[in-house]
Parts: structure tokens; sequence; C-alpha cells
């Protein structure tokens, strides 16, 4: 009974620092950006033109849909920032449907990590954006979904094999005096052993997507929708609230994919004891 | 191929009591010689154990009659046929009990039966009789980490019986549990073993486990294994464990590692 009078406390008490750590933020952001009005040093470096929190708020919602302001963005942040999650979306899922496969062939076939490891290895420190100027060569305005692709792709392919390497032999072995043929091996245990790995591998490579896109569309696709164009045509026409409002919404969206990510993967790994119980 | 299999286990005929036969196994890992020339038979429903000095090769001897090690010469027989692999037809317990970890108890009973195809209702049916059979009817959907370790081994033993196989092979299952749970689980097994009629292979480092579970001893040297001594376990059961018989087998066995 105690223990879980104990527990309810602590719970509220986590949710409290969260709201004050976050208020406390907003608070700096806040007393930073007006102060600076009165501060020469500051102003020396144009602090007092970024917007605070309740500014670029305010410009987040008021251009949401994008009324009433400039013909140059009348397409406003939603529009522009759907077109964003759409391309990471798509990438996210090429990325899955070729990076998982191929992951697993690496861990899991003999010479597997002989045939695919180099060639990984050597792309894999090429930076996404390193590619944008080949990928709008090839792709011209779909070059962004090229690079999110490459950025979800590779921690996808990495983590796959890593987890199936790891496979526990005790149970390949009971598998197979159960009866287990080869095509049961995989589905039965090496895939369900790999979840765990390949989900780590989908967030961070999700991550990394979401990332890239904003700079892959700031190059890429000046003209057109997303929020990365969005930011860098309202940076050009002077308008820093907009510029810090769809920051806001790039902050947001990524922390709303990373949460249902971790959502789903506590309902789908159920079955892992971990630290967080 | 096929053929050839069905040919060379001609070699393998013997009489109809014998269900295994193991004829001059030897296996090799590199320049370590782990068996030298092992020959024994097992009757069908007999539980044999297996005592040896620690590393002298007992699990190896269980592993090549699962399936799991390729002999490097001689040959084991099952029913007259050859092994060639691992296969349904020897269950196989395990030291760690080896349950996969993502599925649910009677999930890893069902593991064997999903293999064959079985249709939902009859694994389901299969699965939950064989939960019964080692006492875990109310832990259907209590997952690996949920269970204590004795636990984890009946579900070991309900998911290699689920299968309905020939023999079953036991590696030191019960090796990692406390004392008392052991004495237990070794009451449970000799139970299951009466009410199954299984042909079971016990492998066990406990000079007390085999005397108390074993119809017959096989007592191994050290390493290159071979058979040391034959011992047929002539107590009634069930078996006092400080009866005087029972020391002085004990006594006999011990002298002999």
């Amino acid at each position: 009974m105690t223990y879980e009078k104990d527990a309810e406390k602590e719970k509220r008490f986590h949710l409290l620092v969260k709201i004050i750590s976050f208020l406390a933020f907003l608070l700096i952001w806040h007393l930073l950006v007006t102060g600076a009005e009165s501060s020469p040093f500051l102003m020396q470096y144009r602090i007092h033109e970024i917007p605070a929190p309740f500014e670029a708020v305010q410009a987040l919602v008021g251009n949401f849909l994008g009324r009433g302001i400039g013909s140059t963005y009348e397409r406003g942040i939603g529009l522009n920032s759907l077109m964003s999650f759409i391309r990471v979306l798509v990438g996210f899922a090429i990325a899955c449907v070729l990076g998982i496969p191929i992951g697993l062939a690496m861990g899991y076939l003999k010479y597997g990590v002989d045939a695919g490891g180099t060639i990984v290895e050597i792309l894999r420190p090429i930076p996404p954006l390193a590619w944008i100027p080949i990928a709008i060569m090839i792709f011209r305005e779909n070059a962004p979904l090229f690079i999110v692709f490459l950025g979800c792709f590779f921690p996808i392919v990495l983590n796959t094999t890593a987890g199936v390497k790891c496979v526990d032999m005790k149970l390949m072995e009971a598998a197979k005096t159960l009866g287990a043929s080869s095509r049961h091996l995989v589905s039965k245990v090496v895939m369900p052993w790999a979840l765990p790995s390949v989900v780590t591998g989908m967030r961070i490579g999700l991550g990394i997507g979401w990332m890239s896109v904003v700079a892959a569309e700031m190059v890429g696709v000046k003209r057109g929708l997303g929020i990365g164009a969005f930011i860098w045509r309202v940076y050009t026409s002077g308008n820093i609230d907009l510029v810090v409002a769809g920051m806001i919404m790039i902050g947001f969206i990524g922390w709303l994919m990373n949460f249902s990510i971790e959502f789903t993967e506590r309902k789908l790994l159920k079955w892992r004891r971990t630290i967080g119980g | 191929m096929f053929r050839l299999k069905n040919q060379k286990s001609d070699d393998c005929k013997g009489d109809n009591e014998v269900l295994l036969s193991v004829k001059g196994l030897r296996k090799r890992f590199g320049s370590l010689n782990v068996i030298d020339d092992i020959d024994f038979d097992l009757k069908l429903g007999e539980l044999l154990c297996i005592v040896g000095p620690s590393g002298c090769g007992k699990t190896t001897i269980l592993r090549a009659i699962a399936g799991l090690e390729k002999p490097s010469g001689g040959r084991i027989c099952l029913e007259g046929k050859t092994i060639e692999g691992p296969g349904p037809d020897r269950g196989m317990v395990f030291q760690d009990p080896a349950l996969f970890p993502w599925r649910n108890s009677l999930k890893n009973v069902e593991f064997g039966l999903e293999i064959k195809g079985m249709g939902r209702e009859e694994k389901e049916r299969i699965a939950r009789s064989s939960m019964d059979l080692v006492g875990l009817e109310d832990f259907s959907h209590s997952y690996p980490y949920q269970l204590s370790g004795g636990m984890q081994q009946r579900v070991g033993l309900a998911r290699a019986l689920a299968n309905d196989p020939e023999m079953l092979l036991m590696d030191e299952p019960f090796g990692a549990l406390d004392a008392q749970t052991r004495n237990s689980m070794q009451d449970e097994l000799l139970r299951i073993w009466g009410e199954t009629k299984k042909t079971v292979m016990f492998v066990t480092h406990s000079v007390d486990e085999a005397i108390y579970l074993g119809d017959r001893i096989l007592v191994l040297s050290a390493r290159p294994a071979s058979i040391r001594e034959e011992i047929k376990v002539q107590i009634e059961r069930p078996r006092d464990r400080t009866g005087e018989q029972f020391n002085d087998l004990r006594k006999e066995v011990l002298g002999l590692l």
C-alpha cells in the first residue's frame, strides 16, 4: 500500500519536474530576446530580432493555414510541414522495405557481411547532405525523398545486422530439435530476436531522416512545398518570426514521431524485461 | 540421396525392444578427442542416466543423438534409421531452458506444433494438455522472465513433450536449480515418465540424481569419454535417498569417477 502511494507521488513529481523545466526554458528564451533590446552587445548579434516564445507561437498559429500572409508563402506552415512529413514517411518506408531484408541477409548468411559490410561502411560515413548535388541531378524535385531514404537506410541495415548476429544459438538449437527448418529458423527465431534491434535502427533512422529532409528541402526544392523550403523563403524575405515558427513545427513533429515509435516499441516488445519495467 | 540413406540404415536393424542404438560413436573437435568409441543401446520406455566427470563429453553424446553434433565416426540409430540431423522425434530439454523470450509459456509449448502446420485449436488443445502434465496450467500466459527457474524447466519439458517425440534427451536440466526444487523436479519427471511411458536419456553430473532417477546408469571416464561401467539400478521406486542400498550404490559410482 505504502509502496503504491510512493509510486503515485513519484509519478506526479516526474510530471512536475517536466513542466517546470519546460517553463523555465521558455522564460529564459523570453528574457533573453526581450532583454536584448536594451543591450547593445546582444543587439549587435541581432538577438532582439528573434521572436519571444509567445510571438513565435502566434506566428505559427497565424500562418498555419497560410491565410493573411504575403503571397510568396501563402500556402502556410501546415501544408509545408505535411509535405515534409509525407516525404519522411515515404523515404522511411522505402528504407525499411529495402534495409531490413538486406540487414537480415548480411547478418544471417555466412558470407553476408563479407558481401555487404565494406560497401555499407564506406557509404555510411558520407552524410546524407553530401548526396544533395547528385540527388538533385538525378531525382530533381524528389531529391529530398532520396536524402531521407539515405538517412534512414544505414541505421536500419546496421542495427538489423547487429541484431541478427547476436541471436542466441541455444534458441536456434532448441528450435531445430523441435523440427524447425531454416525457413522457420529465420521467421520464428532470428526475426523476433532481432526485432528490438530493428526497431532501434528504425528510430535512429527516422530521426536522421527528419533532420535531413529540412536541409535537403532548403537546397533542393526552393520554390516548392516543404518546411525546409518554407523556412528558407521566409528567412530571405526577412520574417524571422516565421523562421522560428517553422523550427518549432520541426521540433514538434520530430518529438511526435519519436513518441509514436517509442509507444509502438513498448506495445510490441512487452516481453522484454527492462530497467524501465 | 535418400536411397543412399535408406541403404545405410540397413546396418541399423536391431531387435524390436531397442529404440536407440549407438555404435562405435567417436567425436573429435579439431585435435581434441572428446568421445572415443562408445556403444550402448536404449530400450523402449527406459530411463537411462549418464554420469561422468565434468567436461568428459557426456553432453556431446546427447547432442550427437539430438543431431546437433555430427559424429566423427560410428553410427546412431533411432528405430532402425540412422540419425542425420535434428528432428522432432527427439525432444531435447536444455540446462538453460532455452525458452523463446518473446513467447508466453503456451506459445513456447506450441512451437513444435506450429512448425508441423497444425490448426489453431488442435495446437492449443495439445499444448494445454502438455502444460497440465507438467502442472503449469495456470501459467499459460506468463512470459519466461516471469517464471522461476523450476517453472521455466517445466515449460521446456512441456515444449519437448508436446511434439510427442520418440524419446526425451535431457541435458543436465536441473543442474541450475536449488536443492529442494531439484528434488521435487526429479519426482515430477518420474511421474511424467510414468504417465507418458517415454524413453528418456538423462545426462547429469550428480551421482545422487542418476541413482534416484535411472533404470540404468552409464558411468563415463574422463575425456576422451568411454563407458567405464554400466550399472543396473535395482532399487524399488520411490527410492530412499538415504537408504542403505542407495548409499552402497552411491559409494560404488563415486569410486568409479
